[in-house]
């Protein structure tokens, strides 16, 4: 990568991180953790949806795989994050690969509905497996995450402190967005895109291809699940409705769908917008919906899509 | 064995209102390539019009719902003319998340207007049975499956033998040739918004006894019909019927044999397993979105 | 020359005197509870209660002189959206204390949060049985709870079970309440010889008993044991009937709450001699329905009248206390102490917090009797973890 594309990202990194210490309260701090967990469930998605076209509505079972794995090893092994997350992250891709393999044959509505049974079926194994999971008397006291690096210790105990744990997390999504999306693995996406069957031809792989990205999907959003498992110490089925996959959707194609800006930008608007409105009970979810749909209906490209056209038009006509 | 018939009444009287939800869905996503993710909300509104009526009016159900089944088809008449029109032009998947945002805006409407408290239709139907067979039976679940019936029947012969309804089948069997042929398409995909708002309509009226009228009852129809539509292609009318019935009789079955727990998720796994067997669906020919 | 001055000075301070009363210092309550989702029912009558409650204690002339100001937050049911909730009433609106309504899963979330911002959490409808270690002493200090859970309530309810029916079919939500309550029974059940013939759980809110129903009927049971709520057992008495199963029902599921026979009120046979195990009753709390019905125009709901007695009852007592022994200022933690030490009585039973900030209100046997609640017997519960 060029030397000036490293030097913005360590200096957004540095800025991001100093952003903890400027939180005016713990209430800001933990809204800036939730806005660093969307972006990474965000990533995920759009690795699916912005870029073979596939609406994966299967991230509560990834999320909750991750939860639960983490739960559930901290507190019957007292496993810390070190063992949680890979084991969640592989158990994810696991999952992700054999789901993925029967749904990919479908068209892409259906490949939509399908993983969104597969979320709904997660959801009910969770509730339901009480043995394994505390159905909806959920997994309490998992402790919280504590990493030692040397004289750094990273931890998940406080919102400030989680706040850059949450951070480096957004920053390995970002590397595994961007290494799956451009140079070369974003021409092999955008060939399949473009003509599967010419794709094929040329020696490319389409399935393998897509059951990268949807591992890698699976995966990072699994990785959330840790975090949250670790950040809030409880974890419930009810935290895994298709409620959070709504919220997704919203992100990314308000957004702007196959874009990084696009998919910031949802996240930040999406935590911006649905915050104030948290205390308006229902006139604020009306207000939320007609918010949505007015995007929609007046964004194509999605939020972002009209910012960097906007910008184009400025630009060249300067 | 009675137990077993049992069940499987009460999931076909399910199976056949979301059938009827499905039905309209198909249409859509066949005539029109509209992904409607909001379908369900119809069949909720319908059923508060219809306590609306009962209450505001004192109208008896006899007349409040074929009222309210006419005011759902005004509302998908307004649909089609308003957000219909600007959807159409993109993606299923932009539609999808405008047809998510219709669905919160149409519940916190709802919940606004008639407070989140569920409301419920007693109709003396409902209670006052006949035995058939073996089996009791409300005598309203005679009137549901005779509606519904009607219904199916009536939007058959609709597509079968009316000049609109064959203008329907040939712009979803294909498109460009029928556009070709001077079918104009902005009057067919009134046509079948107002359908698919009526079908649904029919829906809400026959369920609000039944069960109960609350804000959120919109989402698991919507997400069972899709599951149908998905299992059977959206190209055959009969498959998704079929479909939407066999969901029903699963989720009835499900309750009635220790699984009560996942029977939210029932109609999924029947799907999924439909389509590990079959990924061409139960008519043949898949989905073409 | 200087009477006039007076009585110019006096009329001066009379007529600032007002503008400075006006002024009165505010203490904010803060209200977590399910204003969106299945529950909302709940988060409703909350709202409406609680509201109640503030605006006749400032009417009144508020507490220790201080006016009260709820502020409400919809926690939607939801684990994290409670914790954000929480997050936001004490670091931003910076609340004195908060009424907890949302359900034990949102309870146990916020536990850790509590703690770090050192305010009240006053929990109203948190059945889980693992609270009351969790809470006061060897736990979180900051943790109180004023609903008994069913650990507590068993012993009792289930000896009136048991003295009406030798085998009972259960059927029960299936979330921390349903099946808490059930993992509560059973063994009780079992020691007083009622043999439980089959238990099916239903998620809450969900539309359709009737092949729950037609399973358990095949068993034939001598009685049903329903763990609901009020508005889901309105649903459930119609299908019961149309099922045709004529058989007793014993509930947990506030079916005492007007809600639900206005939910009935055309046929009320549909309950009739149904009894339910809870924790309000509109018999000793007529007052408060018949004015609950007036400013709102709808049914009271036990969750509610509930939320109203934390408010009026409990909260405003303990700030009176505080605000006492704290030489007329009230601080979080003061709050905290005073709630420690308050005994009151309220119509539905004493309120005095044991070590582990545990309240124990009275459990009212009830039954619908001709349409109308009748209230069988009143009884105190067992104290303490089982």
């Amino acid at each position: 990568m060029r030397l000036s594309r490293v030097a913005l990202g360590v200096a957004l990194l540095a800025a991001a991180l100093g952003a903890a210490r400027l939180a005016p309260s713990t209430y800001a701090a933990n809204a800036l953790v939730t806005l660093a967990l969307y972006v990474v469930l965000a990533l995920a998605f759009d690795l699916m949806a912005g870029h073979i076209g596939a609406v994966s509505l299967a991230a509560p079972a990834f999320y909750a795989i991750g939860a639960y794995t983490a739960g559930i090893l901290a507190t019957r092994y007292e496993a810390g994050l070190l063992v949680t997350l890979p084991a969640a992250v592989a158990l994810a891709a696991l999952v992700a690969v054999a789901a993925g393999w029967p749904l990919f044959r479908l068209s892409d509505l259906a490949f939509a509905i399908g993983s969104l049974g597969l979320g709904l079926i997660a959801a009910a194994l969770a509730n339901n497996l009480i043995d394994l999971t505390g159905g909806p008397m959920c997994t309490t006291g998992v402790a919280p995450a504590r990493v030692a690096l040397g004289p750094l210790v990273l931890s998940t105990a406080t919102p400030r402190a989680a706040y850059v744990l949450a951070v480096l997390l957004v920053a390995v999504a970002l590397l595994t967005y961007l290494a799956l999306t451009t140079y070369r693995a974003g021409r092999t996406i955008a060939m399949i895109q473009g003509d599967e069957q010419l794709a094929a031809a040329l020696g490319v792989n389409p399935l393998r291809h897509k059951l990268t990205l949807f591992a890698a999907s699976g995966a990072l959003t699994a990785a959330a699940g840790v975090f949250y498992a670790h950040y809030t110490t409880v974890v419930c089925p009810a935290d895994f409705s298709p409620f959070l996959t709504i919220n997704l959707l919203v992100m990314v194609f308000v957004g702007g769908p196959g874009t990084l800006g696009g998919v910031l930008l949802g996240a930040a608007l999406f935590v911006g917008v649905s915050e104030p409105l948290r205390g308006w009970a229902h006139l604020g979810n009306l207000l939320f919906g007609a918010i949505l749909l007015a995007a929609v209906l007046a964004f194509p490209r999605g939020v972002w899509g009209w910012v960097t056209g906007l910008a184009g038009r400025v630009r060249s006509a300067a | 064995m009675a137990v077993l018939l049992e069940q499987v009444v009460n999931g076909l009287t399910l199976g056949s209102l979301y059938g009827l939800v499905a039905l309209g869905l198909a249409l859509l996503l066949g005539v029109v390539r509209f992904a409607n993710f909001a379908h369900g909300e119809f069949l909720m509104l319908s059923a508060y019009v219809l306590v609306g009526l009962r209450a505001g009016l004192g109208l008896p159900y006899g007349v409040a719902a074929p009222l309210a089944v006419l005011a759902m088809g005004v509302v998908g008449f307004l649909f089609a003319r308003t957000i219909g029109t600007t959807l159409l032009a993109r993606s299923w998947r932009f539609q999808l998340v405008g047809t998510l945002a219709v669905t919160v805006l149409l519940e916190s409407g709802i919940i606004l207007a008639f407070g989140a408290l569920p409301h419920s239709v007693p109709v003396a139907l409902a209670t006052r049975t006949v035995t058939l067979g073996g089996i009791t039976i409300s005598w309203h679940r005679v009137v549901v499956f005779l509606a519904v019936a009607v219904a199916f029947l009536g939007l058959r012969l609709l597509l079968t033998r009316a000049p609109i309804g064959k203008a329907m089948r040939a712009l979803a069997q294909n498109r460009e040739a029928a556009v070709d042929l001077g079918i104009d398409v902005r009057r067919i995909a009134t046509v079948t918004f107002v359908l698919a708002g009526a079908l649904a309509g029919v829906g809400g009226v026959l369920f609000a006894p039944l069960y109960t009228v609350t804000p959120t009852m919109g989402a698991p129809v919507t997400f069972k019909a899709l599951a149908a539509v998905v299992m059977a292609g959206a190209e055959s009318t009969g498959a998704v019927f079929a479909a939407a019935l066999l969901l029903g009789v699963a989720e009835a079955l499900a309750g009635g044999f220790g699984l009560a727990a996942y029977q939210e998720a029932m109609g999924f796994v029947v799907m999924v397993l439909v389509l590990l067997l079959r990924p061409q669906g139960l008519a043949g020919r898949a989905m073409r979105v | 020359m200087r009477t006039r001055l007076t009585s110019i000075a006096v009329l001066a301070l009379l007529m600032v005197a007002p503008a400075v009363a006006q002024d009165r210092p505010t203490l904010k309550i803060g209200v977590s509870t399910r204003l969106s989702g299945p529950s909302a029912v709940i988060g409703d009558s909350d709202r409406k209660s609680i509201t109640m409650a503030v605006d006749e204690l400032n009417a009144a002339g508020g507490v220790a002189g201080y006016k009260i100001e709820a502020i409400y937050a919809d926690n939607k049911g939801v684990p994290s959206e409670a914790v954000a909730v929480a997050r936001r009433l004490a670091d931003v609106d910076q609340v004195l204390a908060i009424v907890d309504s949302a359900g034990s899963s949102g309870t146990l979330a916020v536990m850790p949060v509590i703690q770090q911002l050192e305010v009240v959490n006053l929990a109203k409808s948190s059945t889980n049985p693992r609270l009351y270690a969790m809470s006061g002493k060897g736990g979180n200090p900051w943790a109180f709870r004023i609903n008994i859970d069913d650990t507590m309530i068993a012993r009792s309810y289930a000896a009136f079970v048991a003295q009406r029916t030798k085998s009972l079919a259960v059927l029960a939500y299936n979330d921390d309440f349903g099946r808490g309550a059930v993992q509560a029974y059973a063994p009780i059940l079992k020691e007083l010889n009622v043999r439980v013939t089959g238990t099916e759980y239903f998620a809450r809110g969900a539309a359709d008993y009737r092949p729950l129903l037609t399973k358990l009927r095949q068993d034939n049971p001598e009685g049903l044991l329903y763990i609901a709520t009020a508005i889901d057992s309105a649903i459930f008495a119609r299908q019961l009937r149309e099922v045709g199963w004529k058989v007793p029902v014993f509930t947990r599921s506030d079916i005492a709450s007007p809600e639900f026979l206005r939910a009935i009120q055309d046929d009320l046979s549909l309950a009739e001699g149904w009894t339910d195990g809870t924790l309000w009753a509109p018999d000793v709390d007529a007052a408060f329905v018949k004015r609950y019905e007036e400013k709102w125009s709808s049914s009271a709901v036990t969750h509610g009248a509930l939320g109203y007695h934390a408010v009026k009852g409990v909260l405003a007592p303990a700030i009176a206390r505080a605000a006492a022994d704290g030489g007329g200022k009230v601080t979080r933690q003061g709050l905290r102490d005073a709630l420690a030490k308050i005994e009151v009585q309220t119509p539905i039973g004493a309120v005095k917090f044991d070590e582990h900030n545990q309240a124990y209100p009275n459990l009212f046997i009830v039954q619908i009797q001709g349409g109308k609640t009748k209230v069988l017997r009143e009884m105190t519960v067992v104290k303490g973890a089982p």
